[in-house]
C-alpha cells in the first residue's frame, strides 16, 4: 500500500513539474492550497500525577499515589487547506492526528493496619497506555515570496484540541497474611477523552513544481492545557491530571493548488 | 505389552490420582466442641444451651470454597441451622462452623443433634452417633467488691473488670451460656475488718458468707441461696510486709481474691470447682486423683484426708507452670473467643498467665456428672439480690427457725473455745429442718431441760489452700446452720462429744424496734441518712441488719443485705448504687442474740438505674474480610439482671444493625473501620451504649 502511495506520489510531482516552470514568482500560486503532511512532534510531553488521600481503614494516615506518565513523541498527520482573500492573506484550517502508546511509572503507598506509621509500598510500570491528540487549527495567513518557485506562509490562530489518553484509574492489590506487605493483583486503567481550545502558530515552506502541486515543510507550535480525571475506586477521591496537548511538530509534504 | 493392557493400566493411574486426590480432601470426622474436642473416655457428654463450635477435621489441609461449604445442624429430625464455615487466610486442616448467635442455632436447646458437613463438596455426617445436649444445673455466684482495709489504709477496688471474670467459668464449665447466674451485689464496706490480721481476715469471709440467707445453711439450692459468694478485694498495697495476696477463703460459700491478679478469672473457676471435690492441680495443693488426677511428679496431700498423696495416672506438667498439661492434641477450645487452643494447663493449676489456663478431659467430666439437674423441679433461681428469709418474725410462716453461727477451735475443750456471732430467729414455712445428731451438735432445751430439737455440726479445718498455697489447716474454723426453734424453748447449747460447750439462753423478751426515719421525701437518689429506736426489757446487747427491697410488690424480689449485725441505730445507705424501684423499702431488724424484730419503712422511690455495659477488648482489631469477628460485651442491669439478647443490640456505623446477644459473631463485615455500638435497654426503657473501633480489611483493595 505504502508503495503504492508513493508511487502515486512520485507520478503527481512529475506531471506537475512541468507547467509549474513556466509560471513567475508568487505567494499565491493559486486561489486555494491544500496540505498534505507527514509531522513528527519532538517535544516533551510527558505528565504526572501525585495524590495523597486519607486511608479508610486508618484514618490517621494516608494513601500516596504517584504516576509518571512518559513523552509519546513520533509521528504525525495532518491535512490543511487555505484560501487567499486579499493580497498575502489568507485564512486556512488544517487538522492534525497525533497517536502513539507509551509508559506509566507508579508507585502505591498504603498504611499497615496493624502498625501505624509503616505503610506497605508497591511500584511497577505498566505500558501500553495509548494516547491520541486529534486538533482543528485555524489559521490566519500570511505569505510572503521566496524567489520564483518558493513561499514561506505564516500563519497562527486558535486550536481546537480532542485528547484521548489512557490513564492508571487503581490499583488493585491483595492484603498478604498478616498484613505485612501488599501484592499487585492488576492495574485498572481507563480512556478519558477531553476537549480543550489553544492556539497555534506556524510557518510553511513551499516550493512548486508546477500549476497545482508543490512540495513543503511545515513547522507549528501548537498548545492547549487539558485536565482529566480517570475516576476513582474510592469515593471523594478527586482526580484532576494536567496535561498539555499540541506541542512543536516538524514536517513535510505535498502541496496542491487550485 | 498389549493395547488392552496399556489402556487399562492408564485408567488404574487416573483411577488412582483421583481417589489420592479425593482423600486428600475427605473429611476425616465431625467434632462437636463446647471446650475440650476430645472427652475423657470417648463420651460424648454435651450441654444444652452452650455455645458450641462444629469443627471438620479433614484429611490434609484444605483450601476453603466457601460456595462448596457449610454445616447443616438438625436437632431431633428438625433443621435448626445452615452454617457457613470461618474463613481462614489460608489453608487450613480443621474448618470451623461457628454460630453468629445463639439464637441462630435455635440456643442449642435440649435434645438429639445431627450434624451434616459439607467442605468443597465433600461430606459427612454424624447420623448413628447420638450426640445428645442435656441441661445442667446453673451455678449461682454472687460477686462483690469489698471496700478492703490493709493495716488501716482503706481501698476500693480500682474499676470494674472483675464483673466480667465470670465468663471464665461459664467457658470452661458444661454448664449453659446462662449457666453461671452472675449476680453483682452493690460494694459491700469491710473497712472494719483489716484483712492483714487473722481476725480481719475472717471478719471479712463471714461478712461475705452471711449475705447467704440463712436458711441456706439448711437448703443450698433454697431461692435466694448462691453456690458461691466471691468478694475481690484490691491488691494489697506496695510494700507490706506479708508478700503477694492472690485470695484465700475459710471454707464454702465465700472467697475472697484479689481482682487485679493477672489469673483471678481462672481463679474463680478453681475454687467454685472445690465446691464439687475437684482438686488443686498445682504441686502441693489438695489432690482429689479420681476426680482430677494431677501430675505424677506433683505431690500433695488428700482432698478429703489430708494424708499425702501423688497421683499416678500418668498426667504431666504444663512446662513453666504448675498446672496440669492440657494437649492441644484433646482440642482445648474457647467457643466465641480465641478459638482452638495450643497446650494450656488446666485452671486447677496456679503460677501461669490466664491464657495458660482451660479445662482438662478430667475436669470437664467429673463437672458434667455433678452438674445434673437435681432431683425434683430445679429450683428457681431469684435474680439480682441477697435475700434475707422471706418471713421474719412477725411476718407469716409456719415453723419458727434459728439461724446460728460462729467459730470453734480446732481443740475444742472448753467455753473458751467457741466464738459466736449474733443469731436470728425467723419464721419460714419453705424449708425443711431436720432434726439431726452428731458428736458436735447444737440442740434447742426447753425449760424442763429437754433436748426439743438438735443439729449436727460439720466444721472443716482442713481446707483447700488459697490458690496456689498449701492446704490449710486452720486453728478455728467456722460453722453455721438453722435448728428449729420450737415455742418453750429456753436455751441453745453447743455439744462435743457429750459435753456442754456453750449455753445461749433465750431471753424472755424480743427486743422492740420502731420509728425507721429516712429524713423528708419520698424519693431517693443517694447516700441517705437513716435511724430507728431500739430497745429490749432483758438489756440484751442488739445488733440490726438493714436490708432494702427497690420493690415490694415484686413477687421475687426480697430484701438485699446492707448492712449486718451492726451495733448502731443510725446507718447511711446509698440509694445511687441500689436497684431502681416505685414500691421500695428498708427493713431494720434487730436481735438479741436469739429473738428479732424487724420494722419497715413506708414505701418510696428509687430512681431506675441504666445497664452497666463493657465490651471486651478484642484480641485483635484488624481483621480480614471474611473472617469471624467475635463481639462480647458484659452486661449488668441492677434493676433486671440479665437482660434478654434482644435488648442488646450491635450497630455499625458502616452496616446498621448487624445482631443482638451479649455474644455475637459477625460473619462477613463490610470492610472499613467500623464503629460497633452495643446498645443496651432494660425494662424501664433505659439505655446505654458502648462502642468500639473494628477495621475489617478486604482481602483485595483497590486504590486510589
Amino acid at each position: 500500500m505504502i508503495r503504492l502511495a508513493s508511487a502515486c506520489l512520485a507520478v503527481c510531482l512529475v506531471a506537475a513539474a512541468v507547467p509549474a516552470a513556466a509560471q513567475g514568482p508568487q505567494a499565491w500560486p493559486a486561489r486555494a492550497f491544500v496540505t498534505i503532511d507527514a509531522t513528527y512532534q519532538p517535544l516533551d510531553n510527558g505528565f504526572s500525577e501525585s495524590l495523597s488521600t486519607t486511608d479508610a481503614l486508618m484514618k490517621t494516615e494516608k494513601d500516596v499515589f504517584n504516576a509518571t506518565y512518559g513523552s509519546t513523541r513520533g509521528p504525525a498527520f495532518d491535512v490543511g487547506t487555505g484560501v487567499r482573500l486579499a493580497g498575502a492573506f489568507g485564512v486556512g484550517v488544517t487538522g492534525a492526528w497525533f497517536q502513539r502508546k507509551g509508559d506509566v511509572a507508579w508507585d502505591l503507598s498504603v498504611p499497615n493496619p496493624l502498625v501505624a506509621n509503616r505503610p506497605r509500598a508497591l511500584n511497577g510500570t505498566a505500558t501500553g497506555m495509548n494516547r491520541r491528540e486529534a486538533a482543528v487549527h485555524v489559521q490566519a495567513l500570511y505569505g510572503v515570496p521566496l524567489g520564483a518557485k518558493a513561499r514561506i506562509m505564516f500563519s497562527a490562530g486558535p486550536s481546537l484540541f480532542s485528547v484521548r489518553q489512557d490513564l492508571v484509574q487503581s490499583i488493585d492489590f491483595t492484603e498478604v497474611t498478616g498484613f505485612a506487605s501488599i501484592r499487585l493483583n492488576q492495574i485498572v486503567a481507563s480512556t478519558v477523552t477531553r476537549t480543550a481550545v489553544g492556539y497555534n502558530v506556524g510557518a510553511d515552506i513551499t516550493w512548486s513544481l508546477g500549476a497545482h502541486v508543490g512540495v513543503g515543510t511545515v513547522t507549528r507550535y501548537s498548545r492547549a492545557s487539558v485536565t482529566m480525571d480517570p475516576g476513582a475506586a474510592s469515593a471523594g477521591v478527586p482526580r484532576a491530571i494536567a496535561s498539555n496537548a499540541g506541542g512543536l511538530q516538524v514536517g513535510a509534504g505535498i502541496r496542491l493548488f487550485f | 505389552m498389549g493395547q488392552r493392557k496399556c489402556a487399562l493400566l492408564v485408567l488404574t493411574l487416573l483411577f488412582a490420582v483421583f481417589a489420592h486426590r479425593a482423600q486428600a480432601q475427605a473429611i476425616q470426622s465431625i467434632q462437636i466442641n463446647q471446650a475440650i474436642g476430645v472427652q475423657k473416655n470417648g463420651a460424648l457428654k454435651f450441654v444444652a444451651g452452650k455455645d458450641t463450635v462444629v469443627r471438620a477435621l479433614m484429611a490434609s489441609a484444605v483450601t476453603v470454597d466457601p460456595a462448596q461449604t457449610s454445616a447443616n445442624i438438625t436437632r431431633d429430625g428438625t433443621l435448626v441451622a445452615t452454617l457457613t464455615p470461618s474463613l481462614p487466610s489460608g489453608p487450613v486442616s480443621i474448618v470451623d462452623f461457628v454460630c453468629p448467635n445463639r439464637a441462630a442455632c435455635g440456643n442449642w436447646a435440649a435434645g438429639s443433634y445431627v450434624f451434616d458437613v459439607r467442605v468443597n463438596g465433600q461430606s459427612a455426617t454424624t447420623s448413628g452417633t447420638t450426640y445428645r445436649f442435656q441441661v445442667r444445673d446453673r451455678l449461682r455466684v454472687l460477686a462483690l467488691a469489698v471496700k478492703t482495709n490493709y493495716n488501716g489504709t482503706i481501698v476500693s477496688v480500682a474499676n470494674d473488670s472483675w464483673k466480667s471474670l465470670w465468663e471464665f467459668t461459664r467457658n470452661v464449665y458444661p454448664v449453659a451460656a446462662d449457666g453461671i447466674a452472675w449476680t453483682i451485689g452493690p460494694e459491700l464496706d469491710a473497712s472494719a475488718a483489716n484483712v492483714e490480721s487473722n481476725d480481719g481476715q475472717y471478719a471479712l469471709w463471714d461478712m461475705l458468707a452471711k449475705l447467704n440467707p440463712a436458711h441456706c445453711a439448711a437448703n443450698r439450692k433454697g431461692d435466694g441461696c448462691f453456690d458461691k459468694i466471691v468478694g475481690f478485694i484490691p491488691a494489697r498495697a506496695g510494700g507490706y510486709p506479708n508478700g503477694r495476696l492472690q485470695g484465700y477463703t475459710f471454707g464454702n460459700p465465700a472467697n475472697i481474691v484479689v481482682a487485679s491478679d493477672e489469673d483471678a478469672a481462672a481463679t474463680v473457676a478453681h475454687e467454685i470447682a472445690h465446691n464439687y471435690q475437684i482438686g488443686d492441680a498445682y504441686d502441693g495443693g489438695s489432690f482429689n486423683c479420681v476426680a482430677n488426677p494431677t501430675p505424677d511428679a506433683f505431690s500433695g496431700k488428700d482432698f478429703t484426708t489430708q494424708a499425702p498423696v501423688k497421683c499416678t495416672a500418668g498426667k504431666v506438667t504444663l512446662p513453666s507452670v504448675s498446672a496440669t498439661l492440657i494437649p492441644a492434641a484433646h482440642h482445648p477450645y474457647d467457643v466465641g473467643g480465641r478459638g482452638a487452643l495450643p497446650d494450656v494447663g488446666e485452671y486447677m493449676g496456679s503460677g501461669g498467665p490466664q491464657a495458660a489456663f482451660w479445662t482438662s478431659q478430667d475436669a470437664y467430666d467429673w463437672l458434667f456428672d455433678r452438674l445434673a439437674p437435681s432431683a425434683g423441679a430445679s429450683p428457681a433461681f431469684v435474680p439480682t439480690f441477697v435475700s434475707r428469709p422471706t418471713a421474719v418474725v412477725g411476718s407469716t410462716g409456719s415453723q419458727r427457725l434459728l439461724e446460728f453461727s460462729g467459730f470453734l477451735k480446732r481443740a475444742l475443750a472448753s467455753s473458751a473455745d467457741v466464738r459466736l456471732d449474733p443469731w436470728q430467729s425467723f419464721l419460714d414455712d419453705v424449708d425443711v429442718v431436720p432434726d439431726t445428731t452428731g458428736t458436735l451438735m447444737i440442740a434447742a432445751l426447753n425449760a424442763a431441760g429437754q433436748r426439743v430439737a438438735t443439729t449436727a455440726l460439720s466444721v472443716k479445718f482442713d481446707l483447700p489452700g488459697p490458690k496456689g498455697q498449701a492446704p490449710a489447716q486452720l486453728s478455728e474454723a467456722p460453722f453455721e446452720g438453722v435448728i428449729k426453734f420450737p415455742t418453750g424453748t429456753t436455751k441453745f447449747q453447743i455439744i462435743n462429744n457429750g459435753n456442754v460447750l456453750r449455753e445461749v439462753l433465750v431471753s424472755p423478751n424480743v427486743p422492740v424496734i420502731s420509728n425507721l426515719s429516712m429524713g423528708v421525701g419520698s424519693v431517693f437518689t443517694g447516700p441517705t441518712a437513716i435511724s430507728w429506736t431500739a430497745s429490749d426489757a432483758d438489756r440484751d446487747t442488739l445488733t440490726y441488719d438493714v436490708e432494702y427491697d427497690p420493690d415490694v410488690s415484686a413477687p421475687h424480689n426480697d430484701f438485699e443485705e446492707i448492712y449486718d449485725n451492726i451495733l448502731n441505730a443510725n446507718a447511711v445507705v446509698d440509694f445511687s448504687k441500689l436497684p431502681g424501684g416505685n414500691r421500695a423499702k428498708i427493713r431494720v431488724t434487730v436481735s438479741d442474740g436469739v429473738n428479732t424484730a424487724f420494722v419497715d419503712s413506708p414505701e418510696f422511690r428509687v430512681p431506675f438505674k441504666a445497664p452497666d455495659v463493657s465490651i471486651k477488648t478484642l484480641s485483635q482489631a484488624v481483621f480480614r474480610q471474611g473472617a469471624d469477628v467475635v463481639l462480647h460485651a458484659n452486661v449488668e442491669d441492677l434493676q433486671d439482671g440479665e437482660l434478654p439478647e434482644a435488648s442488646l443490640v450491635w450497630t455499625s456505623d458502616l452496616s446498621g444493625r448487624i445482631g443482638t446477644g451479649e455474644t455475637y459473631v459477625a460473619k462477613n463485615l463490610a470492610g472499613g473501620q467500623h464503629t460497633i455500638t452495643l446498645t443496651a435497654t432494660n425494662s424501664a426503657g433505659l439505655a446505654t451504649s458502648k462502642s468500639i473501633t473494628v477495621t475489617v480489611v478486604p482481602t483485595v483493595r483497590r486504590l486510589p
